[in-house]
C-alpha cells in the first residue's frame, strides 16, 4: 500500500516495527525526537506501544506515510486533555526517512495532520523544533508563527551538545 | 510565618482535601491551571489524586506552603522530560490560596521548588500562565526570561473567552561554561 493514512489500534501489529524502523533511522540521522543514541529496537517498539495505546484512548492521532507496503513517514498530534485545552494539539514526532527527504513528504504529512486537527475541533496547534532544523523553514512555509527560543534545551545525540528549541504556533483557519 | 515542606505521597494523599481546597480556590479566583468553573472539591482531589504515582516515582516533586498552621500553597516540580531533556524540569501549579496571598509564599516555593531542581542537576526550568496576570511579575522578579506568547492558547475558567499564555524558561547554566 502507498499513501498517508491515519492508524488505528488495530494496525499495531503490522504498523509497529515499520514505525520502529522509521525511528531508529531518523534518530541515527540526527533528528530530535526525545531520545538518545543507541536506540534499539525494542526501545522503540516500547515507544510505539505507548503511542498506539494513546490512540486506542483518543488522545492521539497518528499518521503513517506508506510506499511499496514500507513506512516511510510518520507524524503525530497529541491531543490537549485539559478542560482548558480542548481547542488546542501538539504536532510531535514529524519524521520523513533518510531516504525519502526533498519529496514533499513532511509538508504532506502536516496537511494531512493540519486536516484531522480540524476534524477533531482542535484550532490552535503548537511545536518545537531544534533551532536551525530542516524543519524550521517548512513550519514557517506552512504559516507557523514563532513563539520564541529556549537556549540549550535539548541534548544532540549526535553531537553531544545541547541544542536551542524554537517554539510555533498555528490557528488554522 | 511561612514554612515550606516537601510531600511525599504519602503526605499528599493525607493532606488531598487541604491540597484540593487550594487548587480550588486557585480556579474559583479565576486562576488558568487546566480547568474551568464549574469546578468541585471532589475534581480538585481527583486532579491531586492523579499525581501521586509520579510523585511516589520521583518523576514529579510536590511542595507545599504553611501559614497560620495550614497548607495554603503548592507547586510541583515535574521532572518526567524526554531522554533528550533529562537536564530540563517544568514548574507547574504555582498555587496560593486567596486568605494566605501577600505574605511571600509563592516565591518561598519557588525557591524550594528551584533549589531542588539544581540539587538534582536540573539547571533548564520552564514554565508558563496567563498573560497579565500577578504570577507573570514574580516570574520576571526570580529572573525569568519571557520567551514568547501564545496567543488564545487557554479557556479562562469562565469557560468563555480564551487566555493568552506567556512562555518562561530560567537557565541556572547560563554563563557557566558549555559541556
Amino acid at each position: 500500500m502507498s499513501g498517508i493514512v491515519k492508524l488505528t489500534a488495530d494496525d499495531r501489529a503490522r504498523a509497529r516495527d515499520g514505525l520502529s524502523e522509521l525511528l531508529i533511522a531518523c534518530v541515527e540521522d540526527g533528528a530530535f525526537v526525545s531520545f538518545l543514541l543507541p536506540l534499539d529496537m525494542n526501545e522503540a517498539r516500547t515507544y510505539w506501544d505507548s503511542v498506539f495505546d494513546e490512540v486506542a484512548a483518543a488522545k492521539r492521532i497518528l499518521l503513517a506515510a506508506w510506499q511499496d507496503g514500507r513506512i516511510i513517514g510518520s507524524a503525530q498530534l497529541l491531543l490537549c486533555p485539559y478542560p482548558n485545552g480542548k481547542h488546542r494539539a501538539t504536532v510531535q514526532k514529524l519524521l520523513v526517512h533518510p531516504s525519502a527527504r526533498h519529496i514533499g513528504l513532511g509538508r504532506a504529512l502536516m496537511h494531512t495532520l493540519e486536516a484531522e486537527a480540524k476534524a477533531a475541533r482542535r484550532r490552535l496547534l503548537d511545536l518545537d523544533t531544534i533551532s536551525g532544523s530542516a524543519a524550521e523553514p517548512l513550519y514557517k512555509g506552512l504559516g507557523y508563527t514563532r513563539v520564541g527560543t529556549i537556549p540549550r534545551y535539548a541534548l544532540s545525540s549526535k553531537k553531544g551538545t545541547l541544542e536551542d528549541t524554537v517554539i510555533y504556533y498555528k490557528e488554522l483557519a | 510565618m511561612t514554612a515550606i515542606e516537601r510531600l511525599d505521597a504519602a503526605a499528599a494523599d493525607a493532606a488531598i482535601a487541604a491540597l484540593g481546597a487550594i487548587l480550588r480556590d486557585c480556579v474559583e479566583d479565576g486562576a488558568s491551571v487546566n480547568f474551568v468553573l464549574p469546578f468541585s472539591q471532589a475534581e480538585a482531589e481527583a486532579f491531586w489524586r492523579r499525581q501521586l504515582p509520579a510523585i511516589a516515582s520521583g518523576e514529579a516533586i510536590l511542595f507545599a506552603a504553611r501559614h497560620d498552621g495550614r497548607l495554603a500553597g503548592t507547586v510541583l516540580l515535574a521532572l518526567d522530560t524526554p531522554p533528550n531533556q533529562r537536564h530540563r524540569a517544568d514548574i507547574r501549579k504555582l498555587l496560593v490560596h486567596r486568605r494566605a496571598r501577600r505574605h511571600g509564599l509563592a516565591r518561598a516555593l519557588m525557591r524550594a521548588a528551584e533549589n531542588e531542581a539544581q540539587r538534582l542537576g536540573r539547571s533548564l526550568l520552564t514554565l508558563d500562565t496567563v498573560q497579565g496576570s500577578t504570577a507573570e511579575g514574580l516570574y520576571l522578579a526570580l529572573g525569568y526570561t519571557v520567551l514568547g506568547v501564545m496567543p488564545r492558547y487557554a479557556l479562562a475558567a469562565n469557560g468563555a473567552t480564551f487566555d493568552s499564555c506567556t512562555f518562561f524558561y530560567k537557565d541556572f547554566a547560563s554563563g557557566l561554561p558549555a559541556g
